[in-house]
């Protein structure tokens, strides 16, 4: 297999990460908030570059996934930490993302197959920051119904962070489903997923455009 | 890269990693709670501390005012009186009750100075203040208090400050929301602490069904400031124990 036999949305999906990155080196990543983002969005950049070469050159990629991406969904939680309301709330995503490398490593010990597909750390990582971006989400929407919210970094990110997620939690079980109802749905599905990845992260490249005016036990930047 | 469709058990796979999501969720929000909670206890414990640290130098500044100041006046104009006195036989009775009034002044002015910062402690030692403070709590209180403590105790000031505060604490609590009449201070040096009891025979209380008062809470602040602990035993109609406990001697005490 060649890089030009990839579906090009499949290539879009891996290349969008680039998307939040080139903003947040364009606008700053001044808080703590931006630079966690910028350390996950980059580090999917590499897992995405690792995997492609190594399935370049035939041999298994699968491995990449295993040692890198929890690191990628601590770094999402402790991103979304930062834009928490309550100082509860805030430690509880942190230990959160610990939790989530310890189990990763654990699970992937036991019971996953290093050759294959992750069953269990990739859809936990997607879960939990599905549940961090959504609760984020729903306290900054229940919080602050004001006008300069729909200019603010805390409800565009947490909406593509969710985005993300649930396409990337819901992926593989549906492409089971499928596949055994009829395989030929399994690309079109595929093509689905990479293009709300697109999506996603073009939602966290817009939501990191905004510089939020810092406000009380958020960690947000400063305005624009 | 390999394809998923060859997970037939995807689903229950996902059944499985939900749970442990919702696991792993729970526990991070319990821990944030007892987190918070023991950052909150944290902040409380250093804003008392603070409080009777500046309590403290506060009661000790007040205390040299009044002691220098009035104490040291008063008794100026008392000599200044008697000496007047001496030399005008005639008003010489009303200027000798006025000096004696004076003198009962001076007297008071020094228990009060004292009172509001015990330097005895720091220039006589631990025993001797707490023996003047038995004294003051007979006259003050009506209350006995027996004292059980060896001659020499090898702590440092700011332990003797602590134990004295802890001592003078428990006793006036008793006396005033006990109705004790009678209490007992023993102090034990021991190889790695040195150990305060203070027992009384008032009413008592029962500590699961009320919270600790400031005054408790200043006595444990205070123990906590030289690195101790305090334990509070108390039953209804059985009087209470104050416990405490202080490490040491310090290593400076032990070479002197």
């Amino acid at each position: 297999m060649t890089l030009a036999d990839l579906p090009r949305l499949v290539l879009a999906a891996a290349l969008s990460p680039l998307v939040p990155v080139l903003v947040l080196l364009w606008r700053g990543a001044s808080d703590p908030a931006r630079r966690w983002l910028l350390a996950a969005c980059l580090l999917s950049l590499v897992i995405d570059a690792l995997m492609l070469s190594l399935m370049l050159q035939g041999h298994n990629n699968h491995w990449v996934s295993y040692l890198l991406t929890p690191f990628f969904g601590a770094a999402l939680l402790l991103a979304l930490a930062c834009w928490q309301r309550t100082e509860t709330a805030r430690t509880a995503l942190q230990v959160a993302a610990v939790l989530l490398l310890v189990a990763a490593a654990l699970l992937t010990l036991l019971l996953e197959d290093t050759a294959s597909f992750s069953r269990y750390a990739s859809p936990l990582r997607s879960l939990l920051v599905l549940a961090a971006a959504l609760w984020t989400l729903l306290s900054h929407l229940r919080a602050e119904l004001e006008p300069g919210l729909w200019r603010a970094e805390r409800l565009w990110v947490p909406l593509g962070l969710a985005l993300y997620s649930s396409v990337s939690a819901a992926y593989f079980p549906v492409a089971s489903l499928l596949a055994r109802v009829d395989p030929a749905l399994v690309q079109p599905a595929l093509r689905l997923k990479s293009l709300l990845v697109v999506l996603a992260f073009c939602l966290v490249g817009w939501g990191v455009l905004w510089k939020t005016p810092a406000r009380s036990g958020t960690s947000s930047s400063s305005s624009s | 890269m390999g394809s998923p469709v060859e997970d037939t058990s995807a689903l229950w796979n996902f059944f499985v990693v939900v749970v442990l999501t919702v696991i792993i969720l729970l526990v991070a929000v319990g821990a944030a709670v007892v987190i918070g909670h023991r950052r909150l206890s944290e902040a409380h414990s250093e804003f008392t501390r603070r409080l009777v640290a500046v309590q403290d130098e506060e009661r000790a500044r007040v205390s040299a005012e009044v002691h220098d100041d009035i104490g040291v006046q008063a008794a100026m104009i008392r000599s200044t009186l008697l000496e007047h006195a001496s030399a005008l036989p005639d008003g010489r009775t009303p200027l000798l009750g006025a000096a004696d009034e004076l003198h009962d002044l001076v007297q008071r002015t020094r228990k009060l100075a004292h009172r509001l910062h015990p330097t005895r402690v720091d220039q006589m030692g631990l025993r001797p203040a707490l023996t003047r403070l038995a004294e003051d709590l007979m006259q003050e209180l009506g209350l006995t208090m027996h004292l059980d403590a060896p001659d020499t105790l090898l702590v440092d000031n700011r332990t003797a400050y602590a134990l004295f505060r802890i001592s003078q604490e428990a006793l006036r609590n008793a006396a005033r929301h006990g109705g004790a009449r009678e209490g007992w201070v023993v102090l034990r040096q021991g190889p790695q602490a040195v150990d305060l009891e203070v027992r009384d025979t008032g009413r008592g209380f029962d500590p699961s069904r009320r919270s600790p008062g400031l005054g408790l809470q200043l006595m444990r602040e205070r123990a906590a400031i030289v690195g101790g602990s305090v334990r509070i035993t108390s039953r209804p109609g059985a009087g209470t124990i104050v416990r405490a406990r202080i490490p040491g001697p310090p290593a400076e005490v032990r070479r002197a």
